[in-house]
């Protein structure tokens, strides 16, 4: 078992574009490529009958691969020029750092030489963090419409299955709906403060059980600008104009100023935490969760991913495409032992269990 | 190693409250999906009908079993079924060979067929068919009931073994509805042709809508959504699409067996002497005196329980082989335990009771309440038989006699009504000579007094059967099953009360036209045909999960609630509307909504053209 410190690309695509998406990940020989579908909000045109506003959703592909770190910019660049990043609606990239335990990573070479660094550093965003917060299904779209209402990016939301509590209730669980919306934003870290406010005031994280409200660093960001359906009356959206100037002020620091007083007026708490993304087979979250429940874990999130390798090696599990996500944040010490015992005690071909993903993350709490 | 997390301590009193929350919350959701159908029915029945509830104890009783019915029902599904089924199509592949998977698919589908107890409505239909009329539905309702089924149950498994194939293969399921359809409608013009096939045709495509019921739906829904999760593209239907091939299999199997049979059976006749003269019929009925009815066994053979019993026995029949085939699919050939057996267990409990209540209550809540209804709903139209008017001193002299071909030459005399002068046939039995008077009757054919009537009142009568259509299926538990999925699909990009919406919409409009169709006597075939070649050129334009949705959702519509409300109230019009064709009803209910979904679906397809265009124009 080997840690692999790398950089996780993560790829928020408009389903209509996920054909080329693979296309180009096959091309750049990603060797661990994992598919999840997710949906975005927008603010269709105001008609004069509608008061208030309504959002509507529309289908995105969320994909994820793991880069080592001298392949990060290139592929940035390529993700972005190949799928027209720059034009509004299309979709969104980041990258954060991760340590990866898998027994098996190995990403082949390539040829980098189009690789314009200045170029690409001066359209991507730095100083970003990712905001995500985990709620009981069917109340995202609250939270997205607040943050639409305000001027922000649209987030990408997508489904999970609650393992907490409730898988150690007995027959009872069954009264607990186990079904999650997984929220996240990608915003200016200025920004973050007050929109981890604004969200925790809104999900009532002031009482128990009501939500799970994370953020962290990224390393670059490319987001996507778009928040409103087109009104065609228009020679550029408004989306158009906001993404050109991003791109000329090297990134989105340019419109914080109308937020930042309120933000300073935060009363919100931090938790140092370490989030573990264990990558395996259908099955392995429960085998996880009650271990991690045993070292002193209290809750975790299995979402449903489709897996794919386009490098020369395949993982353990290459006669199926489907992988389960078992995410679990723990305190440093926790996770450690988490990841020890892990690897010395646990048989990961039994339980389908192919890797760890490791990173620091900020829990906030009101 | 396995550690074992320590259980939480849940005092009674907690336990209380969270079962409390938990049923409340689960019957208020079911409560709300009925009570549009019911307070519809009621106030139609009461206010336009003007007639009181014929048992409203009974009735209140059996709404409420319904309420409960449902909760129990979706609850078992969505914790035992659909999990299993999807387990099963998501392991099945990688653990056994191809060939395993899809023989096990096909199995599934053949006892799925078999469990399903809603092919009892047909017979129903087919009881009210004279047999000189249709001796091949009688013959085949009465003692060929096994080959129909077995029929059914071919096409529902080959249809399954077919989807399973296509999802792991990414092969197109835009080819293959439209194979399976064309299929179909020729199928139907062939057999549509002869006089002996002609009634199957309807039969055939209803039977289709209800081979695959509340519980085969679900459970082949999750069975794709399964097999999808393990491929490696996404199946360009995403693994939907196998309940459309699953309705349209059967179709042409039954298509298939009436053009087989329909050598064995005499040509129709009208009436029954003039059937009697025929031959063949003559050596028919001495041929079936010979053969024992099979019907009587499969049918009437729960007499002697209860009724209590026998719709325990329809719930049990319904959910238990199924279940059973999928725990024993997971045991043998994938070898791995599901994620809380208890609570699967629990689940398999649920879908029985939940069985069980819904077709308690529904027989005697809703159906009832539709028969009510459905009974006298003709009377909204319906003129009173004009009298007859008498012409005082009818000269006899005045008759003029016009020739036939057989060189017969038949009486006839002029008459002019409201300023037109019409040709009547002189009739012998209406003339009196004593008084020289002669009565006549109406003038007007059927037709013509349907379109006199004031549009306010055909348009709330047509407009009963499109709210009919849409509270019904609004509370159907199979179209819920398909938009949770479709939502999980999706991760609620393609929003739940849409769908239904659409879908209720939809089949409310096609059973407008449906009656419209009974009214004028319309071919069915005359009117399946536009309505699919329409469907046909929308799906090979359309996006190919909208369009896998779209036909599916067709399917789904004609679930447990819809088909026993729709078949009531349809068999009551039967009486004032005597169609040739008796079925087709439910099919045509089926069809609307495909057309509506398919054509919002391009209108998807055009949003990512633009998207992709925008890319391009870089």
């Amino acid at each position: 078992m080997h840690v692999h410190k790398l950089t996780k690309i993560t790829l928020i695509i408009n389903h209509a574009l996920i054909e080329e998406t693979l296309h180009l990940l096959q091309e750049l020989k990603s060797p661990y490529v994992l598919l999840q579908i997710g949906r975005s909000t927008m603010i269709p045109p105001q008609r004069f009958w509608r008061n208030r506003i309504k959002i509507k959703d529309e289908q995105q592909s969320i994909l994820e691969c793991y880069v080592p770190y001298d392949l990060e910019l290139f592929y940035l660049q390529k993700i972005t020029d190949e799928l027209s990043l720059l034009t509004p609606g299309r979709g969104s990239v980041w990258s954060q750092a991760v340590n990866l335990y898998t027994s098996l990573y190995e990403h082949a070479e390539l040829d980098t030489n189009s690789l314009k660094k200045a170029v690409i550093e001066q359209l991507l965003s730095t100083e970003m963090h990712i905001i995500t917060l985990v709620s009981a299904r069917d109340e995202a779209n609250v939270f997205s419409q607040t943050l639409l209402s305000k001027g922000y990016p649209s987030p990408i939301i997508h489904y999970g299955t609650g393992m907490g509590t409730r898988s150690r209730m007995g027959l009872l669980r069954i009264t607990i709906p186990p079904e999650k919306e997984i929220l996240r934003l990608p915003i200016h870290y200025k920004d973050s403060r007050f929109v981890l406010q604004l969200l925790a005031h809104q999900a009532r994280l002031d009482l128990p059980g009501k939500g799970f409200l994370t953020h962290c660093e990224l390393r670059y960001a490319k987001i996507n600008t778009k928040t409103h359906i087109d009104d065609p009356s228009r020679l550029a959206s408004i989306e158009q104009i906001i993404s050109a100037i991003d791109t000329l002020q090297g990134g989105i620091e340019w419109r914080r100023k109308h937020i930042e007083p309120i933000a300073q007026s935060s009363p919100l708490k931090e938790n140092a935490l370490i989030e573990l993304t264990f990558i395996g087979l259908r099955g392995v979250s429960e085998a996880i969760t009650q271990i991690a429940f045993e070292l002193g874990g209290r809750g975790a999130t299995m979402v449903r991913k489709r897996f794919y390798s386009f490098g020369a090696y395949k993982d353990e599990f290459s006669e199926t495409h489907e992988r389960e996500t078992c995410n679990v944040a723990l305190n440093g010490d926790i996770a450690s032992k988490l990841i020890l015992h892990v690897i010395q005690y646990v048989n990961w071909q039994e339980i389908g269990l192919s890797a760890i993903e490791e990173h620091p993350i900020h829990q906030t709490f009101a | 190693m396995k550690a074992k997390a320590n259980r939480i301590y849940i005092t009674p009193r907690q336990s209380l409250a969270l079962v409390h929350g938990y049923g409340k919350k689960k019957i208020s959701e079911q409560v709300r999906a009925i009570s549009f159908i019911t307070i519809y029915l009621i106030i139609f029945q009461i206010i336009i009908l003007n007639i009181p509830l014929s048992n409203p104890i009974s009735i209140f009783i059996g709404l409420s079993a319904v309420v409960l019915g449902l909760a129990f029902f979706l609850e078992g599904l969505f914790l035992s079924v659909m999990p299993l089924a999807e387990m099963a199509g998501a392991e099945l592949p990688s653990k056994m060979p191809l060939i395993i998977t899809l023989i096990l698919a096909f199995l599934l589908g053949i006892l799925a067929t078999l469990a399903e107890p809603a092919m009892v409505v047909l017979q129903e239909v087919a009881n009210s068919i004279p047999m000189h009329q249709a001796p091949l539905l009688y013959y085949i309702f009465n003692y060929k009931s096994v080959i129909l089924i077995m029929a059914l149950g071919l096409g529902v498994g080959i249809a399954i073994l077919l989807g399973s194939l296509l999802t792991l293969r990414n092969f197109s399921l835009k080819t293959f509805i439209i194979s399976l359809l064309l299929l179909a409608l020729t199928l139907s013009i062939i057999a549509y042709l002869d006089e002996r096939s002609r009634p199957m045709v309807a039969l055939a495509w209803d039977a289709g809508g209800i081979a695959t019921g509340a519980v085969t739906v679900p459970l082949i829904i999750a069975f794709g959504l399964g097999l999808n999760r393990t491929t490696e593209n996404d199946s360009e239907s995403n693994g939907l699409g196998i309940v459309t091939l699953a309705n349209l299999g059967p179709v042409n199997s039954v298509l298939l067996l009436s053009i087989i049979m329909r050598s064995f059976v005499p040509h129709p006749a009208a009436d029954l002497e003039s059937f009697l003269t025929n031959p063949e019929a003559f050596t028919f009925i001495e041929t079936l005196d010979t053969m024992q009815a099979e019907v009587a066994t499969t049918i009437d053979g729960a007499k002697e329980f209860s009724f209590f019993l026998d719709q325990l026995k329809a719930a049990i029949t319904a959910v238990g082989p199924l279940v059973l085939a999928l725990a024993l699919i997971i045991m043998i050939f994938i070898r791995k335990r599901p994620n809380f057996v208890d609570e699967k267990v629990l689940g398999v409990i649920f879908t029985i009771i939940g069985m069980f209540f819904l077709n308690y209550g529904i027989q005697t809540g809703l159906t009832v309440l539709g028969r009510d209804v459905g009974s006298n709903i003709y009377s909204i139209i319906a003129k009173e038989e004009p009298a007859t008017s008498t012409i005082h001193n009818f000269d006899i002299n005045t008759l003029e006699y016009i020739l036939r071909p057989n060189g017969e030459s038949t009486p006839f005399f002029k008459i002019s009504i409201s300023g037109r002068v019409q040709h009547i046939p002189f009739e012998e039995e209406n003339y009196d000579a004593q008084t020289k008077t002669y009565h006549l009757a109406s003038t007007t054919t059927r037709l013509e007094q349907e379109l006199n009537q004031p549009w306010s009142k055909m348009l709330l009568f047509l407009g009963f059967f499109i709210l009919l259509g849409f509270g019904g299926v609004i509370a159907e538990p199979t179209l819920h099953a398909l938009a949770n999925t479709l939502s999980e699909l999706t991760a609620g990009s393609f929003p739940k009360a849409q769908l239904i919406q659409q879908v209720a919409l939809g089949v409310g409009i096609g059973l407008a036209i449906g009656v419209i169709r009974m009214m004028w006597d319309v071919p069915f075939l005359f009117v399946l045909l536009p309505l699919y070649i329409f469907a046909l050129i929308l799906t090979i334009f359309s996006e190919s999960t909208y369009m896998a949705v779209a036909w599916d959702a067709a399917g789904v519509a004609t679930g447990p609630i819809t088909v026993p409300l729709v078949m009531t109230v349809g068999i009551g019009l039967n009486q004032h509307l005597p169609s040739e064709e008796q079925f087709g009803f439910l099919t045509l209910g089926a069809t609307i909504p495909i057309l509506i979904l398919l054509t919002v679906s391009l209108k998807a397809k055009m949003q990512q053209k633009r998207l992709q265009q925008a890319g391009d124009a870089k």
